[in-house]
């Protein structure tokens, strides 16, 4: 019989934090006020502000979903958050004028490294506002925009402006309209038609100020037969109170067009991390979410695509790990729209301690559409016998033209597999070490190359001590 | 005085919304038990103070719930007429009686239902007004040690159009006995289109075995509300198969509590959905203990713009260690317009556990009807017999052989019609 210990998660690597001194503070709490001294500092069209206050009404009406989610939600105090903390307006093209704590803060976190191995642009977000932004020369060439989304709305709003909250209406949920008031940073993305990005752009969100809510706004257009992939990291030091993260990711694949979201969220566990992403995919277009969940103390996130042009492809693979005191309540939604379109959905959640990890899933086939296939997988394991995990899909097929399967699975390592490594001299950790890793491994290969290494690393380091 | 003369289903002015039907009703009955009396009047409180209007109710999701409504009711059906048993000669200890009979004769027999809950699953409405109007119903006891041999035959009639039928039940098996009942729902041949509002508790002791059948013909206009909660002790085993024909909406509520080690609940359910109909179907299997299992599979097939939706729950407690647990929709639409909602849900907090669901809905695979086509099968009679045969699999499990080709006859007629 395993009997497993505590397991501790490392995150050690994203806590710490510089004390800052702040330009722009848009105080604490939130009201009109705040919102017009945003947009006013951000010297914002008059459409963005009425953008602004409407959300705000609309964020303002809509009441907490906690009849289907958790109560936990509660507990978020939005009258003791800071909406907007920045120490400029621009993004510093070259590292070297980047200040000093800001550096430190990405040097610790290795940006610049990793920016100059592999990556085809960069931007790098403290608390509101980007600090930092780079691009690819040849790209910027050829017509790739990336840029933060004051700069997007504001310079290029003819590209912008026609998908901005097109995808994620303000009401789409209490979180959206939030977003949708307060929002700054984040990136605007246009890849112009044909271009296929071999590297990938990255963004790296990072909290530093306590009571602080990040709210970062996304919006990648893929224009035809495109391809980029986009990765984003998150992390923020442990405080005493707990934080906000509630971003809008929108993304558009039109026709032909590929788009991969890779997002490693690792807050410290106690950020609320609230998220509304969605994506449209046109003709033949194909949009891939892969996600994985580490940190945080409650995640709420449900990516989705609605699949509007014929033969359009979705998927969503996600990895969550729920440990002692988190929540990782994260989906998958597929609007079906489009005659032949397919998605699939392949979702893999650990608990370990009391940790506790839920799956959230939403399939909608209307009864006109032919040849539509949804495929929905998940499994979860549990590691200790106080965790929990459940699965909650919601599956609408209508007609007889379509089809749908889904399946979900709860198991645990057996005391069998554990033995028959043993036995074969392998450590009782490094046996389950290994299982957990066999369990994930197939997903693990999705991600890209230097994200799985260290995704690796850092399952076998929750791992360490947790069986003994 | 008679029972008769007084019988609310004459009163005037009936309305399930107004306190007066309910205060009439209660004086009509004021020769009850007052135990009785205060049960009544409490699910009554319960009922009038529900709110009236619940915007998102998770319970109701994908459900059309105005179609569930009480404003076309105008009258409660006569209990000798909606509840009839066919009883075989029963061994000693074991006994089945009708709750209106009992009142008079035993009324002390009849605690226990005011003590089991329902199955709670979202029909509160429903089940609180059936514990404050149910006139019938039938308890079903079994003492230490009896097995029943053939199986008792219970009918529940629908009322007629604009009545409402309310029957609480009960089924109480002590420690190692077996019993098997059959329960029809019966369509009314006159003025159809009644209301059945079917409450049943069921507890089940150490070793016993329950085997139920459920054939539900109403007729096409008919409400039916099943709520049905079953609490299973140790190694006792509870095996439900349902076949739903008949109605033109329908509210299945089923709950499964595994209360004790070794318990077993075995639940199979079949659809088949024609025209408007819509069947709205609540599951829950509740591990309370360890070492038990459950195993559900609901199938439905759906016709021209019938629509079916499932919600099942798996839920596993922390004590419930060595789970073995269970869950299965599969849906067949056969039209365009047809529509098939899955809810399917896990909520897991022990480790030691085995459990899994699926949830799979398309349409009858071209080839096989191809197959069928080139040995000589019209397309109409190849879809009949795919569709029967994804339907029947649950009911081939009928031990009892006369129930299980009376089950399988009724599918085949509903079918060809």
């Amino acid at each position: 019989m395993i009997s497993p210990s505590q397991v501790e998660v490392d995150r050690d690597k994203g806590n710490f934090h510089y004390d800052t001194d702040y330009s722009f503070d848009a105080g604490i709490g939130l009201s009109e006020d705040v919102i017009r001294y945003i947009s006013e500092v951000k010297e914002e069209d008059p459409w963005v502000l009425d953008f602004r206050l409407k959300a705000l009404k609309t964020f303002e009406k809509k009441p907490m979903p906690t009849h289907w989610a958790t109560e936990d939600l509660k507990n978020i105090n939005f009258d003791v958050i800071r909406y907007y903390l920045a120490k400029g307006q621009k993004p510093s093209r070259t590292w070297d004028e980047v200040p000093d704590d800001v550096k430190n803060t990405f040097e610790r976190l290795g940006i610049p490294e990793q920016e100059r191995k592999f990556l085809a642009g960069v931007e790098a977000q403290f608390d509101s506002e980007a600090a930092y932004s780079r691009m690819n020369e040849e790209l910027e060439k050829e017509g790739v925009i990336f840029v933060g989304s004051t700069e997007g709305l504001k310079e290029h709003p003819e590209i912008f402006r026609k998908w901005f909250g097109k995808v994620i209406p303000t009401s789409d949920n209490k979180f959206s309209a939030l977003n949708s008031a307060v929002f700054s940073g984040g990136s605007f993305i246009y890849i112009p038609p044909g271009v296929k990005l071999a590297q990938p752009l990255q963004a790296y969100f990072r909290i530093n100020a306590e009571n602080f809510g990040q709210f970062e706004r996304t919006l990648i257009i893929a224009d035809e037969g495109s391809e980029v992939m986009y990765m984003e990291g998150c992390t923020a030091p442990k405080f005493e109170t707990s934080t906000l993260h509630s971003a809008v990711v929108e993304l558009v694949a039109l026709k032909g067009a590929k788009i991969q979201y890779v997002t490693v969220q690792n807050w410290s566990n106690n950020v609320f991390n609230l998220v509304t992403k969605r994506a449209l995919a046109e003709e033949e277009a194909e949009v891939r979410w892969i996600d994985c969940n580490i940190g945080s103390r409650l995640t709420m996130k449900y990516p989705g695509v609605i699949l509007r042009g014929r033969k359009a492809r979705g998927e969503v693979v996600s990895i969550a790990l729920a440990n002692d005191g988190q929540h990782q309540d994260t989906g998958a939604k597929m609007v079906h729209a489009a005659d032949e379109t397919s998605s699939n959905v392949v979702s893999k959640s650990i608990s370990i301690g009391e940790g506790r990890s839920s799956y959230r899933g939403l399939v909608q086939m209307p009864g006109h559409l032919k040849g539509c296939k949804n495929n929905t997988e998940c499994d979860a394991l549990l590691i200790n016998n106080n965790s929990q995990t459940d699965t909650y899909p919601a599956i609408t097929v209508q007609g007889d033209a379509n089809s749908v399967q889904h399946e979900a699975s709860v198991s645990k390592v057996s005391a069998e597999q554990i033995f028959y490594m043993q036995q074969r001299g392998l450590g009782e950790a490094e046996a389950m070490s290994l299982c957990v890793n066999g369990f994930v491994n197939d997903l693990i290969r999705e991600f890209p190359m230097e994200y799985s290494v260290e995704l690796k690393r850092l399952i076998d380091l929750e791992m360490e001590g947790s069986v003994g | 005085m008679s029972l008769e003369t007084i019988s609310p289903a004459s009163m005037d002015t009936f309305s399930l919304s107004q306190p007066h039907t309910f205060n009439e009703f209660a004086e009509s009955r004021s020769w009850e038990p007052g135990w009785l009396a205060d049960y009544r009047h409490d699910c009554w409180e319960k009922f009038a103070s529900l709110p009236k209007r619940i915007l998102k109710d998770e319970r109701w999701r994908f459900s059309p719930r105005t179609r569930f409504g009480f404003d076309q009711i105008s009258g409660l059906s006569l209990p000798k007429e909606s509840l009839t048993l066919a009883v075989p000669s029963l061994s000693d200890g074991l006994s089945i009686d009708l709750f209106d009979q009992l009142l008079l004769e035993e009324p002390h027999a009849l605690t226990l239902l005011t003590k089991l809950m329902g199955p709670d699953l979202g029909a509160d409405d429903y089940s609180f007004l059936t514990g404050a109007f149910a006139q019938t119903g039938f308890l079903l006891r079994a003492n230490k040690g009896v097995a029943g041999v053939s199986p008792i035959i219970i009918e529940h009639q629908e009322p007629e159009a604009g009545q409402i039928a309310f029957h609480h039940n009960l089924i109480v098996l002590d420690a190692n006995t077996e019993v098997t009942i059959v329960e029809r729902f019966v369509g009314q041949a006159n003025n159809p289109g009644g209301c059945i509002s079917n409450l049943l508790k069921v507890q089940l002791g150490e070793g016993a075995r329950l085997n139920r059948i459920v054939i539900q013909e109403c007729s096409s206009k008919a409400t039916i509300v099943q709520m049905e909660n079953f609490n299973i002790g140790k190694n006792a085993y509870l095996n439900s198969t349902n076949l739903h024909l008949g109605g033109s909406q329908s509210r299945i509520e089923s709950k499964g509590i595994l209360k004790e080690p070794g318990a077993h609940f075995e639940y199979g359910s079949v659809f088949l959905g024609n025209e408007e109909q819509l069947f709205d179907q609540r599951t829950i299997q509740v591990h309370e203990a360890p070492h038990c299992t459950s195993n559900l599979l609901c199938k439905n097939a759906l016709r021209k713009e019938a629509k079916s939706i499932f919600s099942g729950l798996i839920k596993v407690d922390e004590e419930a260690q060595h789970t073995d647990a269970y869950q299965t929709n599969r849906n067949l639409l056969l039209s365009s317009e047809a529509e098939a909602d899955s809810l399917p849900g896990l909520e897991i907090l022990a480790n030691e556990v085995k459990c899994s669901h699926g949830a799979t809905t398309s349409r009858i695979d071209p080839q096989e009807l191809f197959y069928l086509h080139s040995r000589g099968i019209s397309k109409v009679e190849a879809e009949k017999l795919i569709a029967l045969g994804f339907l029947s699999e649950s009911l081939l499990n009928i031990d009892h052989q006369e129930t299980r080709d009376t089950a399988l006859n009724a599918l085949a007629d509903a079918f060809s019609s």
